[in-house]
């Protein structure tokens, strides 16, 4: 049984431990060294006032290097082997070994390729932890898992549900117990169980047991009404299904507005990543079903333009099923919304860090749930990832895909509100167009391409990876890939363009493109840069073929409508000096430098 | 600023850095005090928390890098804008 102890004992036993490593005898008669994939550094003082209580005192402990566990287990020259330490302490983290399911959102996640991480991690420690006690015969290693501090979704309150992969937590810890077997110089610490008793300690009091039967005392009944009551909410359906959501000191820190995009406070380090990790929470409620809708006072350009452009955004903007950014007052806001979602007011929780905003929204709209938002944007994670307003029993199929039906409806509204012709629709896309060499990274894309693409495929080469990797090393072929981004995301690599230089001739062998980016004048821009290569190529002329398969009917008269002449029933040909292809307007290119 | 809340964060100080108090200079800041290390920052931080009863925000953690600053912090929200 553990005891709780107070911070003033925590400190007192620190100063113990810190005054016997300094006064330790040398050569000390046994070392420690703790390796972890989290940082444990505070642990050397209080395991070696641990130690001396238990009647082992060890003179020398050292902490490797966090998140470096296969690199001190494996290098021959590594710390661990320099100190030699009989006791090896090993602290791993739930999280830490299946950090993408605690990093990704459940949707992004195949669910047999977490039980293949649950195999390969434990399948890796064990070779690392055989390799180790072959080298260092006098060591005993001690391996503790600990956490996870909460489940990878904690919005669905199911055992049984999937996002909370109790059943791959449950058999990291049972696979880790399992290391025991492999030898007596293992030595498992259950960690999981032994500190239930500060749980089950503080809720329940053995008086009360013999007195009157109770297993727990008031505070355990308190929190199991607590319990009982939130799983009775959640099942008849009290779930909120809105989180409507500020963004200045929300979504990321500082007033974007004064400030400017590089300007806010988001990214992978310190205060950054904590309103990084808000947003992450924030597609975690989306995948439960949770519409999340945005409610600013901003200009809407200055917002755009953070969602457009800042690198370290994880929530896209058309994650929101409906937005008002704009200087009208929250409440107002807040009614629009509802009735553009279709939902009523008591769907809605409302989060905003602004004290004077809470109380308006409460005042004006008790129907809307308005949690205090803590002050330290660090809590506002955990705080999110365990409120309690959006938590159901399991997440259906409806809950996971409502959030992209909204999606998909409010694209199609602004669409029709706001093109004005389909050029300037182009344009407000955004589209920028990455063409790049093919390198050996692309080459398997490239040959999928060339082996699936039917309708824009003009004359339908089905390549392997062996024979364009045959053309890569050929001086006078160049293989070009192409990925489009735009406003609501990235294609991937989704055309392919082939061209042969013979002089003052440039053959296009294959162009090729997905269908999910035709009609948005991509095309053009492929054919304007294979144009104007060619010509830097010395070339004059510009020669296509189109050879007719039964899929292929769309792109017959390509070349005929872009003035190139034709020459034989399968093969085109642009003069470039008379004319060359021109780039379309609305498209970004970028293209490689030294091409 | 308060000289006695200088004298308080000096025992705090010379505890944590196994020194006395009067070897803790009033100008004391992270960059010239001996062991002020990131590590040691953290339990400093920990070991103010517990001796004044407050929680100091994740980034008034990593601005509080001098004695000055923490005394000053610390009459703010200890004692509700000195006394």
């Amino acid at each position: 049984m553990l005891e709780r102890l107070t911070a003033q004992t925590i400190a007192q036993r620190t100063r113990r431990g810190r005054s016997l490593l300094a006064d330790a005898p040398s050569p000390p008669n046994a070392g420690a060294l703790a390796l972890s994939t989290f940082c444990v550094d505070l642990l050397p003082p209080l395991l070696a006032e641990a130690l001396e209580r238990a009647g082992r005192p060890a003179a020398s402990i050292a902490v490797g290097p966090f998140g470096q566990v296969a690199q001190q287990l494996l290098a021959p020259d590594s710390g661990l082997y320099r100190q030699a330490p009989d006791i090896l302490v090993l602290v791993l983290a739930v999280e830490d070994l299946l950090e993408p399911l605690f990093m990704r959102a459940p949707s992004e996640l195949d669910p047999r390729e977490i039980g293949a991480l649950v195999s390969s991690r434990v399948e890796e420690l064990r070779g690392w932890l055989g390799v180790a006690l072959g080298r260092l015969q006098e060591m005993t290693c001690y391996v503790a898992l600990v956490g996870p501090a909460t489940a990878p979704l904690e919005h669905v309150l199911s055992p049984l549900a999937p996002e909370r992969a109790r059943d791959a937590i449950v058999r990291l810890g049972e696979e880790v117990r399992g290391l025991a077997q492999l030898g007596s110089r293992i030595v498992v610490v259950d960690w999981e169980w032994h500190i239930r008793s500060l749980g089950t300690g503080a809720l329940s009091d053995p008086r009360l047991w013999y007195l009157a039967r109770m297993r727990l005392n008031p505070a355990g009944l308190a929190a199991l009404a607590e319990l009982v009551a939130r799983h009775v909410a959640a099942n008849d359906g009290a779930t909120r299904k809105v989180a409507a959501v500020d963004l200045d000191g929300v979504m990321w820190g500082g007033v974007v507005g004064e400030v400017g995009l590089k300007g806010i406070e988001l990214g992978g380090e310190g205060v950054g990543l904590a309103f990084q990790d808000f947003q992450r929470e924030l597609l975690r409620l989306r995948d439960v079903g949770v519409l999340l809708a945005l409610c600013s006072k901003n200009n809407p350009a200055d917002v755009h333009e953070v969602f457009a452009h800042h690198p370290a955004m994880v929530v896209r903007r058309d994650h929101f099923a409906a937005e008002r950014v704009n200087w009208r007052d929250k409440a107002t806001n807040l009614r629009e919304l509802a009735s553009e979602l279709s939902l009523g007011l008591d769907s809605f929780v409302f989060l905003d860090d602004s004290p004077f905003e809470r109380e308006w929204v409460r005042g004006a709209l008790p129907q809307v749930i308005v949690p205090e938002l803590a002050n330290d944007p660090a809590e506002r994670p955990g705080a999110l990832r365990t409120a309690t307003h959006f938590q159901r029993i399991l997440s259906t199929e409806a809950d996971r895909g409502r959030a992209s039906a909204y999606q998909i409806e409010r694209h199609r509204r602004d669409l029709a509100a706001s093109s004005v012709s389909f050029d300037e629709f182009l344009t407000q896309l955004e589209q920028r167009v990455t063409i790049e060499l093919v390198s050996d990274a692309t080459l398997a894309r490239a040959a999928q391409l060339c082996q699936r693409t039917n309708q824009f495929n003009l004359t339908t080469k089905r390549y392997s990876t062996a024979q364009l990797e045959a053309m890569l090393g050929r001086d006078d072929t160049e293989l070009y890939t192409l990925s489009v981004c735009d406003r609501f995301g990235d294609s991937g690599i989704t055309g392919l363009a082939i061209m042969r230089i013979d002089g003052c001739t440039a053959e296009i062998d294959t162009l090729l493109m997905s269908c999910r980016i035709l009609g948005r004048h991509i095309e053009d821009a492929l054919l304007a840069f294979l144009a104007e290569r060619a010509e830097a190529l010395g070339s004059r002329l510009l020669i296509g073929h189109y050879q007719p398969t039964a899929k292929n009917g769309q792109v017959a008269d390509f070349y005929v409508k872009r003035q190139f002449e034709q020459l034989d029933a399968d093969s085109f040909q642009l003069d470039l000096a008379r004319r060359r292809p021109a780039m379309p307007a609305g498209v970004q290119v970028s293209v490689p430098v030294d091409a | 600023m308060s000289p006695s809340m200088h004298e308080q964060l000096k025992n705090v100080f010379a505890e944590l850095f196994d020194c006395a108090p009067e070897d803790i200079p009033d100008e004391a800041d992270s960059s010239t005090l001996a062991g002020w290390d990131s590590l040691r920052h953290i339990e400093l931080m920990l070991a103010l928390e517990s001796e004044f009863g407050v929680r100091i925000p994740t980034e008034s953690m990593l601005e509080l890098a001098s004695l000055d600053s923490i005394a000053e912090y610390l009459d703010i929200h200890v004692l509700g804008g000195g006394r």
